[in-house]
């Protein structure tokens, strides 16, 4: 005759059979689960976490990917888009969609740890996920070192006809110009303005890099660009001889630091899967994503927490301006009609 | 009133897609009049926007408005044709500017019989254009995108804050909207199921052909509709 099971045997059976059903359960709801992007990043510096994302979450990353248009996209879906969160380079972009009431605030413990104040929203709508150096390049042929070290050196009549940067009213050279103008007031900005375009070589034209191959083209001897470019030049068999015709410049390390600006990542309005996005915003706020924005695309990580190897731990370690980045990001409007009003393009 | 969308599979189904392929580069939204040929996807777009004028002039010249049939019917040849005809002369493709012109003229006449006989030979010319591109998953996700957003842009001049602005552009969202869910049906299920469903969903998006004063809708739900697709179609082999 078969012994009775004891009550403690088919308690055991019973919390056994819940735990399997519960995990079972909770494995096909994680795969029912998704998070919508929108990014204006490419996939390249981003798809790695999200996979990381999705093998740890199992929650699935649907990212469409944009070069333009993104904040009339969302305008125009308004409550009906699909999108949880946008991806973006530049405090500009964010503060813009921020300001067209297309993001909703998010409050995270987690996200905070991981991004410094002065790089996310103070209310929550935008969060920096990595951080860019605009530095100074000069020629190692015709710049000695150490002869320019700040931005308000670019308007030393020294530099007359030697400098070149891209178009005034990009959001790269705007966010600067602003955070200038939060340094110094906007009369004495635009007239540190006018004299960084009376010194240029040419017309402002092309990308960051386009700056550095002028420079070794002999068009120039000065440039302004992010540092990342300097690594992808570097890399790049067509593009190596530019990186290799230049110095590296951190400007202003004797006083502010060098202007620092973020690509981030903001919680859209309308988000059919907040909870989802806020998993993946921790997620990526957290050390492991961090880490990985660091090996990936060669930014500098925000969260504080992690350090730098490889490419820019050979840069170097260099003081960062700390101005807090929502002040540029209301700076921006101004800094744009001081670039008109210099007629910086022209 | 019956659904506008489920009507059209009373229509006699299209034939499996082949046709000469005639394209190359363009701007699939804004449709701007390119300097050369135009791409498979584009391509696909602007055939399937005349099929949509085509489709809505058709139904109103059924119901009578011969009127804004005759508007309809001259759009294709008016706004769209010429973006192709490039790619006609490039390939030595003979393109179908007689059967548009027949068609136009058809429907000016009036005559019933004139009507549906050119409006037969206009769609299956373009048909026999649209048969080129290997019709891939991916492909059709990229036109049925397309259509939508199209049809969104429509929809947002036609309909503001639920007023009735323009008859013709919330017609021709109609239009646009119905060859997409065209496209879709003619996808294997498995790829395409929800992507019928949403389009299916927005049907009432249409009360009528001739819509009343208001309309309680906004372009939106298309935009929202056009970007849902976007994303259930990301994973198709080669997007």
């Amino acid at each position: 005759m078969k012994p009775k099971p004891s009550m403690r045997a088919i308690f055991s059976a019973i919390l056994l059979t819940a735990a399997l059903t519960a995990g079972a359960t909770a494995a096909a709801n994680a795969a029912d689960r998704e998070v919508n992007v929108y990014s204006y990043r490419q996939p390249f510096l981003i798809e790695p976490m999200f996979d990381a994302f999705t093998a740890e979450t199992g929650i699935k990353v649907n990212a469409v990917y944009a070069k333009t248009g993104m904040l009339e996209r969302l305008q125009n879906e308004g409550r009906n888009s699909p999108a949880d969160l946008v991806f973006t380079v530049d405090i500009g972009r964010l503060s813009d969609i921020q300001n067209a009431g297309l993001t909703q605030p998010v409050e995270s413990a987690a996200i905070n740890r991981g991004i410094p104040a002065g790089m996310r929203d103070p209310h929550g709508h935008w969060f920096g996920l990595t951080a860019r150096a605009r530095i100074i390049v000069t020629s190692k042929a015709r710049v000695r070192p150490g002869e320019i070290g700040s931005y308000e050196d670019l308007a030393d009549a020294k530099w007359k006809g030697r400098v070149c940067t891209r178009s005034g009213k990009h959001p790269y050279n705007v966010a600067l110009f602003a955070s200038m103008m939060h340094s110094h007031g906007d009369a004495a900005a635009q007239e540190w303005l006018a004299g960084l375009k009376s010194n240029l070589a040419r017309r402002p034209q092309g990308n960051d890099r386009a700056q550095a191959r002028a420079i070794a083209e002999g068009v120039c001897d000065v440039g302004v660009i992010n540092h990342y470019y300097l690594y992808q030049m570097a890399t790049s068999d067509k593009q190596k001889a530019w990186f290799e015709a230049i110095d590296v410049v951190f400007p202003n390390q004797a006083d502010r630091g060098t202007h620092m600006n973020i690509s981030g990542m903001a919680m859209t309005r309308h988000a059919p899967n907040p909870d989802e996005a806020l998993a993946l915003m921790e997620f990526l706020a957290g050390d492991r994503a961090q880490e990985m924005y660091a090996e990936v695309n060669g930014e500098y990580p925000v969260n504080p927490r992690i350090g730098v190897s490889g490419y820019l731990e050979s840069l170097g370690d260099f003081k960062r301006d700390t101005l807090d980045l929502a002040r540029v990001a209301a700076n921006r409007g101004a800094a744009s009609k001081m670039a008109d009003r210099v007629g910086y393009n022209d | 009133m019956s659904s506008f969308i489920q009507r059209f599979f009373a229509v006699p189904g299209t034939a499996a897609l082949l046709a000469a392929a005639f394209c190359l580069n363009a701007s699939a939204t804004d449709l701007d009049v390119p300097d050369g040929p135009v791409g498979d996807a584009d391509c696909l777009l602007y055939l399937g926007l005349m099929r949509g004028h085509l489709m809505v002039g058709h139904e109103l010249f059924n119901q009578g408005e011969h009127d804004a049939a005759q508007t309809h019917s001259k759009h294709p040849g008016d706004e769209l044709y010429a973006v192709l005809l490039k790619s006609f002369e490039e390939r030595g493709a003979r393109g179908f500017a007689d059967e548009l012109s027949a068609h136009a003229a058809a429907v000016e006449s009036g005559g019933a019989e004139q009507v549906r006989a050119a409006y037969a030979d206009v769609m299956d010319a373009i048909r026999r254009h649209e048969q080129s591109v290997t019709a891939t998953p991916a492909l059709v996700a990229e036109v049925v995108v397309g259509l939508l957003r199209v049809a969104a842009d429509e929809y947002a001049i036609g309909i503001v804050d639920g007023r009735l602005e323009n008859a013709h552009e919330y017609q021709d969202a109609y239009g646009f909207t119905r060859v997409a869910l065209e496209w879709a049906g003619q996808v294997d299920r498995a790829a395409f199921g929800r992507v019928t469903e949403r389009l299916l969903a927005i049907d009432d998006m249409w009360p009528a052909l001739v819509p009343p004063n208001r309309v309680p809708q906004s372009a939106s739900r298309l935009y929202g509709t056009a970007a849902e697709v976007e994303i259930l179609t990301l994973r198709l082999a080669g997007r």
